[in-house]
């Protein structure tokens, strides 16, 4: 019998347990899948659950471990992966209605190279539909229903990776994949009390995931930990012929030692007496930023640049989803959405034009040249999560998260990687995160400074009490 | 000015304007390409979202305020001064004939 603390414990001790022939990897696997049965139809974690699937790689790695081999520290390691990455055999639905027996006779290179690693597949997580690419207002605009919080399934898990985060949270997997066109990784860490990595742009291959924004897209890990997320990265990135936007930057995410003493970081506050921000999340961000400080990190407030990143990344990322989607319009079918203004999103984009689009992109440029000069003075930057903690399942999401996303907007808009951390509980005990952003390729830094933060403090141990 | 914009979606779409013959496979030409791509679509034009019925005054409202918004962001970036000789934030470049492209 595997205990219930044992199902939350992580890669790293789950791992240890597999290679000295402790844990089977194949009773692991039983262990979720009867875990998944009892919880997720409750959260909406799953969209198909693998079960087939995940016992034969189960198998193959307990057998492989038999042969002695063991393929690094994934090996038997269950996982989950959002809905919108192609798993040859399996329904990859999007999240989306029209599109929900939608399967492809291929796997997206991550799920490759994941297996290749010997994790587990088992299933396929829910999403917002579209992964948000046409819109949404309300938590339920998914072809699984609502992503309900394992802190409280009356409130909503965050999204677009909205099952990635309730699996993860509720001990349904032991680490998830998500994806973020613009916050899609970050905000279901900061709702469910994970830690989730969003990659610079092209760190992972995105061959055959769902397109939503071709120069947003990435795709990362939802884990328990930053110690997790170091392991799932190191087996999924890296260049790919299939991808011609993965980059050929080496991969190095061996863990060092950091010295916090000769690193700068940007403090950047943001202003929490605007609508929908919540003092109690300021209050554990600033807790946050005092362990950060006592751990040795340097702390300077700066502002960052003012130029519109909102409105820029808004005008990219929605010219590309509608290219992306143009089938949906075509055939109908985008009637068949739970948001009822996507078959409306071309009318209602209609005045922006081809110099507007290109206008963006420039200015893009620009705001890439600034985060560089203001990069090369600060090693990262230290700036709360959401503002406020998960809302409502029935909210409007447009009321119930009002505050602007600079920082997300930048962040995206110019490719870089940010880790989100939890950092304690803020009203109806919810969990509350913060980020640490970083220069293009800087996960390693961003990964080593989540690990000094989580050996302080122990909120991402934290777990929902599941009824 | 809606002529141009058609025109002008057209022309961005040119690049995934690929689809198969089933609407499921058609729109894995969304999915980032791991294979060789599929035939072009004979004939799509797009749907009218509304099939000529009243759009209800909530939606509408709605939609009017989306449209708003959009037009927020418009001006913020119309109105964002470039500095001179500012180029895109990607790079274009010709693509030489390519023996064995794709997957094998």
């Amino acid at each position: 019998m595997i205990s219930e603390d044992l199902l939350h414990s992580g890669i790293t001790e789950l791992s240890a347990r597999i290679r000295a022939r402790r844990l089977s990897p194949v009773e692991l696997a039983e262990a979720y899948l009867e875990r998944i049965q009892r919880y997720s139809p409750a959260l909406n974690a799953f969209e198909t659950v693998a079960g087939d699937v995940a016992l034969l790689q189960a198998r193959q790695a307990e057998s492989d471990l038999k042969l002695g081999h063991w393929h690094g520290p994934l090996h038997g390691i269950p996982y989950g992966a959002k809905d919108l990455l192609a798993t040859a055999g399996l329904r990859s639905t999007w999240g989306a209605a029209p599109l929900k027996e939608q399967a492809f006779d291929f796997d997206a290179t991550v799920v490759t190279r994941l297996r290749e690693k010997g994790a587990v597949l088992l299933g396929k997580c829910a999403m917002v539909e579209l992964a948000g690419g046409l819109g949404y207002r309300f938590a339920d605009a998914s072809v699984s229903g609502p992503g309900r919080n394992p802190w409280d399934p009356e409130r909503w898990t965050g999204g677009s990776s909205s099952g990635s985060g309730a699996a993860v949270a509720a001990g349904l997997a032991t680490f998830a994949l998500g994806t973020e066109t613009w916050g899609s990784i970050l905000c279901p860490a900061a709702f469910c009390g994970l830690t989730g990595l969003r990659p610079t742009y092209g760190r992972v291959s995105r061959a055959g995931a769902m397109v939503c924004s071709w120069t947003f897209d990435k795709v990362g890990p939802l884990a328990r930990s930053a110690a997790d997320c170091r392991h799932v990265l190191g087996a999924i990135a890296g260049a790919d012929p299939d991808d011609p936007t993965s980059s050929s930057e080496p991969v190095d995410l061996r863990p060092r030692r950091l010295d916090l003493a000769r690193l700068k970081a940007a403090l950047v506050p943001l202003d929490f007496s605007v609508k929908g921000a919540e003092p109690e999340v300021k209050a554990a961000f600033e807790a946050a930023v005092s362990h950060l400080r006592i751990a040795g990190l340097r702390l300077e407030e700066a502002r960052l640049p003012a130029l519109p990143a909102s409105e820029l990344a808004g005008i990219i990322i929605t010219a590309e989803a509608l290219s992306a989607f143009e089938r949906l319009y075509q055939d109908g079918s985008v009637k068949r959405l739970r948001d009822p203004y996507a078959p409306y999103q071309p009318e209602i984009n209609a005045a922006v034009t081809g110099a507007d689009l290109v206008k963006a992109w420039r200015i893009r440029r620009v705001l890439q040249e600034t985060m560089a000069r203001f990069l090369s003075e600060y090693d990262v930057i230290v700036t709360p999560n959401f503002m406020s903690v998960a809302p409502r399942i029935e909210d409007d999401l447009t009321q119930a998260l009002p505050y602007a996303d600079p920082v997300g907007a930048i962040g995206n808009a110019c490719g870089l990687p940010a880790i989100a951390l939890p950092c304690g509980f803020g009203r109806e005990h919810l969990p509350v995160g913060f980020q640490i952003m970083g220069p293009p390729f800087s996960e390693g830094l961003l990964l080593g400074l989540g690990e000094v933060y989580q050996k302080r403090t122990s909120w991402h141990l934290e777990r929902p009490p599941l009824r | 000015m809606k002529r141009s914009r058609r025109r002008f979606l057209g022309l961005i779409a040119t690049g995934s304007a690929a689809a198969a013959a089933t609407p499921v496979a058609a729109l894995a030409r969304a999915v980032t390409p791991k294979g060789k791509p599929a035939k072009p679509a004979p004939d799509a034009r797009p749907a009218d979202p509304r099939d000529g019925a009243d759009v209800p005054p909530a939606v509408a409202d709605e939609i009017r305020k989306q449209k708003a918004a959009v037009e927020q962001s418009l001006q913020a970036v119309r109105d964002y001064p470039l500095p001179p000789g500012s180029e895109p934030a990607f790079v274009f470049a010709p693509l030489g004939p390519r023996k064995n492209a794709g997957t094998p």
